[in-house]
């Protein structure tokens, strides 16, 4: 890759033009510092992976249902990769699917995103990626009696 | 002569085979003896057919099945021996117990003692009639008790027919409900994924006219674009209800030890409604374990506090008390908010799919937030109502069975 060292990469997986249009323009917006790569499906994202094994991004948004190779082909196959631990999958869906979920986070995916994504989820997951993120809501607070 | 006599008999015997009664044949020359036994076996209340030699033994056989054959050792022409080897020799009466009524010489006891074909006994000359009626009785019983068995063995035979027969139909009804049920998934998934990607591509563009091109747009197009963004916005949230709708009954139905505790946590790291309502959650100290499906229970208890913090008024912040108490055998699970309060005559309506009750325009939903949870905590056994006032906040409830006590190695 040819952005500089310290800037953030990102991969992410999509096969729907629109949804990488609105992920690009929540980049765009999320102020952040951060080089995109896209893959137009898992097959593409295995082999660019592959060719970048040295320089993995950090992170990687990941769609589910996908031509050729979909999602959790792309986890699997990742999770046999000597690099599986310096990716963060963050995993893009549609469907809201419980099982979906669960199925993806034991492969190894540590977040989970209803389309579309918006600018304030992007930063988040930017930059849990310097400090890991809290999961308790933010704004909320819990009482325990 | 005496022919006639035994046609007679049978003839009887066959017309008045009642279930109960069992066929004792007698076999002897001597028609006194015949009559005299006869008259001893009378009193078991069993059909008694008589034969005069050992050919119309034979042919008595063939009509009937018997339960003791009383035969007679000395006849002319074909003795108790001989003839008893005739009925041997037949497949059928192989088992046909037999009790030979003889003299007391040594040579029949002999000959007696060297016959092992099947059940046998024998009885001395001048027949005991306690003797003889004991004898008797034994075999009788044997054949009533064989009969029975024979008669439930058919019965439960043709009761396993008819179950076999049921669970065919049912494992026929199951694999064609099942299919229905991969049908249903598939259709659910296309809904979810293929509708919901286009509606998302045109609610998208439409925010994103909305933002580069406002200064462009007059008021009247920039209001149509509001409309247009939140019909899409209304029909997403319809969809993916509709699917959580659908979603209930394609779970698997396999109850757990439920630790409340665990599953809130889940609950309020997922549900973005509860995150951005800057409620305040009061959660007891001491929440008791339920037996629930864990991703059902999550359902319901996501869509309840949704509905705590949504319907209340603007100016108050939102405050939602999660309790436990035990209740019988079950656990009743309370959720109670500071909001706008149901009516009680809309109680039973809320649980209602597409119900929504009250003043609907000021707060967003869809109206399958409660018929959801009705629906999951029923599919998992369980009881759910509300308790409210208009005005005095809603304090909803779902009753599920109680965990048994962890047990600790």
């Amino acid at each position: 890759m040819s952005a500089p060292a310290e800037e953030l990469q990102i991969l992410l997986v999509e096969d729907s033009p629109d949804d990488v249009f609105f992920f690009k323009r929540a980049l765009q917006k999320c102020g952040c510092a951060a080089s995109l790569r896209v893959a137009e499906d898992g097959a593409k994202a295995v082999q660019f992976l592959q060719s970048n094994a040295g320089a993995v991004p950090q992170l990687m948004f990941l769609d589910l249902k996908m031509p050729n190779v979909n999602g959790f082909e792309v986890l699997e196959w990742l999770g046999q990769q000597p690099f599986r631990s310096a990716i963060r999958v963050i995993v893009l869906t549609s469907s809201e699917e419980p099982r979906e979920r669960q199925l993806a986070r034991a492969l190894g995916a540590v977040g989970f995103i209803t389309k579309p994504v918006s600018s304030e989820q992007l930063r988040e997951y930017i930059l849990s990626v310097s400090a890991p993120a809290e999961t308790l809501p933010p704004h909320s607070t819990i009482i325990r009696r | 002569m005496t022919h006639t006599i035994t046609n007679q008999y049978t003839a009887h015997s066959g017309g008045d085979s009642s279930p109960d009664k069992v066929n004792i044949l007698l076999v002897d020359d001597q028609p006194g003896k015949l009559i005299a036994h006869e008259a001893i076996l009378a009193e078991l209340g069993q059909n008694v057919v008589k034969a005069t030699n050992g050919r119309e033994a034979l042919e008595c056989l063939l009509r009937n099945d018997f339960a003791v054959i009383l035969l007679d050792v000395q006849m002319p022409e074909m003795d108790g021996f001989e003839t008893a080897q005739l009925i041997r020799q037949r497949p059928r009466f192989e088992k046909t117990p037999i009790i030979f009524i003889t003299a007391y010489n040594t040579s029949d006891i002999d000959k007696l003692k060297g016959y092992s074909l099947g059940a046998v006994d024998y009885i001395f000359l001048p027949v005991i009639p306690e003797v003889l009626k004991a004898k008797v009785t034994v075999f009788v019983e044997l054949a009533r008790q064989t009969q029975l068995i024979k008669r439930q063995a058919e019965h439960l035979a043709f009761h396993y027919q008819e179950q076999a027969r049921k669970l065919e139909l049912i494992q026929k009804l199951n694999a064609e409900l099942q299919e229905a049920n991969q049908q249903l998934e598939a259709f659910s998934y296309s809904v979810s994924h293929d509708l919901r990607g286009p509606l998302r591509s045109l609610k998208g563009f439409a925010e994103i006219l909305l933002e580069d091109y406002a200064p462009q747009l007059d008021d009247t197009a920039q209001s149509y674009l509001n409309k247009l963004i939140s019909s899409a916005a209304r029909m997403e949230q319809l969809t993916r209800d509709l699917l959580e709708y659908s979603r209930i009954v394609r779970e698997d139905m396999k109850l757990e030890r439920v630790s409340l505790d665990h599953l809130l946590g889940e609950v309020f790291s997922m549900n973005t409604v509860l995150q951005s309502s800057g409620v305040e959650v009061e959660v007891d100290r001491h929440l008791l374990p339920v037996m629930a499906q864990p991703t059902l229970l999550s359902q319901c208890l996501s869509n309840l506090l949704s509905n705590a913090v949504k319907f209340v008024r603007s100016d108050l912040k939102p405050k939602v008390n999660i309790r436990t108490e035990p209740h019988h055998d079950r656990v009743r699970i309370w959720i109670e908010d500071n909001g706008i309060g149901i009516d009680p005559a809309h109680h039973k309506k809320v649980f209602g799919i597409f119900e929504r009750v009250g003043n609907v325009k000021a707060h967003e939903g869809t109206g399958i937030g409660l018929a959801i949870v009705a629906r999951a905590v029923q599919r998992m056994g369980g009881q759910y109502g509300v308790e409210s006032a208009l005005g005095e906040g809603s304090r909803f409830w779902i009753e599920l069975p109680a965990a048994p006590e962890e047990v600790t190695a």
